[in-house]
């Protein structure tokens, strides 16, 4: 039984101009109790906006469609102060940069109590008992000391940690975590994701994790999609995607990727192009303008998804030329 | 090269040491003026509703430091009590000022759309008439008196505040903690309160103190055309208007009050820099 599962989620706004385009363009997935599910893409490919989407948090404009359904109950025809109810206390959020996400004028303590003292009615003084607990399972140091200091007086790895602190704090079914490891530096991303692994093993919750490192994907993810200009372009098992990638747009992240014990002088081989506007998107496969094997049937339709079997869903017209041109060639 | 830093480095020493000269002298003009309102409750060299013909309009003297009034009454009391009428005058407008201004604009800014702009059009209606006027329109509804002036200048100072919160509040709102607060499920009234209002608390501090300026300059106005505080209590503006008749006979009478309403309305200017000198980052760089 999935906890969340999202059907043709769409979100629709207008440029300045008053062109229409779709940041999120049809998605749809499940999130088991348990799993990692990772949204892979590169920068504006809709990823953080699929997040807020679900979150139904969309910024003025911006117009959803499609079902987000989430504990029986469709979000996206929620009035709000239901969804207010369900925000933080069954969903919560992790965001990137974990010094804008915390508010600097509040103690780290104050601000993991505040969603418990939202959502349940308990005093005060066991709000803070479990801020402490809280604090202490997500890895701060001298919590009885740390509990009173402000977002400024911490490190980066450790404010994350508070976030963390903050979104786990009214035992959530589900956590949405945007690039958490985006803004630390390696060895702080490492023990980051360390901790949202075990969370997820201990609590069963689900983690809907968006990022743009495959080296992180690979590791941890239980289900990938790939996102490309607002659609999933590739979905599956992790190793599964990882093991036979099919779109060539999977197939290009992954090549461009630095293995290592790789030759020195070893060109990494970029995909050409770049992400195209997704305003001035036409009719055909978004994907073409970058696509090696781009043929005449891709510039006049989008595909739609085909199942390769495994669960395994590619948007692709010709999966299998890539393939086939490889083993040509190597 | 050299001659710029030669030319930065006297100015930056000069800067550092004005900032807080202006913070250590409005806090000591402003913390006088109270002090001398709290003695005047229990303590005044004269009675200032006694009066003595026998020694009016007397330049300063050993026994009456300021000078004596038309009626003979001893100027220094009359400041002394005056400045709490002038005290009075500026919590009050503050407060409402502040007050109701804070919320319409946390509120404006919160809900956006139409709300914000019923809020803000009603904030240039208000400010479309100037101070006077509509203590004048108040004083000829109700009759002149303290309580009107004072309304008349808490309600002017309404848009000041709802329209400096609005635009403060707004940058806050786009803020990535508020879109957490968000995720964490509380609502537009909450997230104004606990996180919209200590970011902004700063500069509604210093806007209070630069009102408060005002609201004593804007009484002193009132009182002067009449409109302010009634005789027999003594305030710093109707001080002045009886002053003006005697100009030319005893200009101490003109002189005493103007130069107290000039200094603490400079003093609490003077608070208000200091204190934003103090708050904000930016300057703190430089300090």
């Amino acid at each position: 039984m999935a906890i969340l599962s999202a059907k043709d989620l769409a979100v629709s706004m207008r440029t300045p101009d008053g062109t229409l385009f779709h940041p999120v363009n049809r998605i749809s997935f499940d999130v088991e109790a348990g799993e990692i599910v990772c949204l892979v893409g590169e920068s504006g490919c809709g990823k953080s906006t699929a997040a807020l989407a679900l979150m139904q948090l969309l910024p003025d404009g911006a117009e959803c469609s499609g079902e987000v359904n989430f504990g029986g109950r469709d979000l996206a025809k929620l009035p709000e102060d239901e969804l207010c109810q369900i925000r933080g206390a069954r969903i919560s959020m992790v965001f990137q940069e974990p010094m804008t996400a915390l508010n600097p004028v509040q103690s780290i303590g104050r601000q993991v109590m505040e969603p418990i003292l939202v959502h349940q009615r308990i005093p005060k003084d066991a709000a803070r008992a479990r801020a402490v607990e809280l604090l202490e399972r997500v890895g701060i140091p001298d919590v009885r000391e740390r509990i009173d200091h402000f977002p400024h007086q911490l490190s980066g790895g450790q404010r994350q940690r508070v976030v963390i602190a903050m979104a786990l704090a009214c035992k959530p079914d589900l956590i949405i975590a945007d690039e958490p490891t985006t803004a630390l530096d390696t060895t702080v991303q490492r023990q980051i994701l360390d901790l949202l692994v075990d969370l997820v093993e201990e609590t069963g919750i689900g983690l809907v994790l968006i990022t743009h490192n495959l080296a992180i994907v690979s590791e941890l993810a239980d289900r990938v999609m790939v996102m490309y200009a607002g659609r999933v372009v590739e979905t599956g098992t992790a190793t599964e995607v990882f093991a036979n990638p099919k779109h060539p747009y999977t197939r290009g992240l992954l090549a461009a990727l630095a293995e290592p014990g790789q030759p020195k002088g070893t060109r990494l081989k970029p995909i050409r192009g770049s992400v195209p506007a997704l305003a001035s998107l036409g009719g055909g496969c978004a994907f073409a303008d970058r696509c090696d094997f781009v043929q005449l049937a891709c510039r006049e339709a989008v595909p739609e998804s085909r199942d390769m079997g495994r669960n395994h869903l590619v948007s692709c017209f010709f999966p299998e030329s890539a393939l086939e041109w490889e083993r040509q060639v190597g | 090269m050299t001659e710029a830093i030669v030319d930065t480095a006297p100015k930056e020493q000069a800067r550092g040491r004005s900032r807080p000269f202006n913070l250590w002298f409005g806090i000591f003009v402003t913390s006088t003026t109270v002090a001398v309102a709290l003695v005047s409750l229990f303590w005044t060299p004269y009675s200032t509703t006694r009066i003595d013909i026998r020694s009016r309009l007397q330049e300063p003297t050993a026994a009456h430091w300021l000078g004596t009034d038309v009626l003979g009454r001893d100027i220094l009391s009359l400041l002394m009590v005056g400045a709490q009428n002038a005290i009075i005058v500026g919590i009050v407008a503050v407060l409402m000022g502040a007050g109701i201004g804070v919320s319409l604009g946390l509120w404006a800014a919160a809900r956006r759309g139409v709300v914000d702009e019923i809020i803000m059009r009603a904030c240039d209606l208000v400010f479309s008439f100037p101070v006077v006027l509509s203590a004048i329109m108040l004083a000829t509804i109700w009759g002149p008196g303290s309580i009107n002036s004072v309304v008349a200048i808490g309600f002017y100072s309404i848009p000041i505040f709802a329209r400096m919160t609005r635009a403060s509040a707004q940058v806050i709102w786009t803020r990535e903690f508020i879109l957490a607060a968000r995720t964490a499920g509380k609502g537009q009234a909450l997230i104004s309160l606990q996180h919209v209002l200590p970011n902004i608390a700063n500069i509604i501090v210093v806007q209070a103190t630069i009102s408060f300026a005002v609201a004593i300059l804007a009484d002193a106005a009132l009182s002067y055309l009449g409109l302010g505080t009634p005789p027999p209590a003594p305030s710093w503006g109707r001080m002045l208007k009886e002053a003006q008749s005697y100009m030319i006979q005893d200009p101490y009478l003109a002189i005493f009050p103007g130069m107290t309403i000039a200094l603490v309305v400079l003093g609490l200017n003077m608070l208000g820099d200091g204190l934003r000198d103090l708050i904000d980052p930016r300057f703190a760089r430089e300090r």
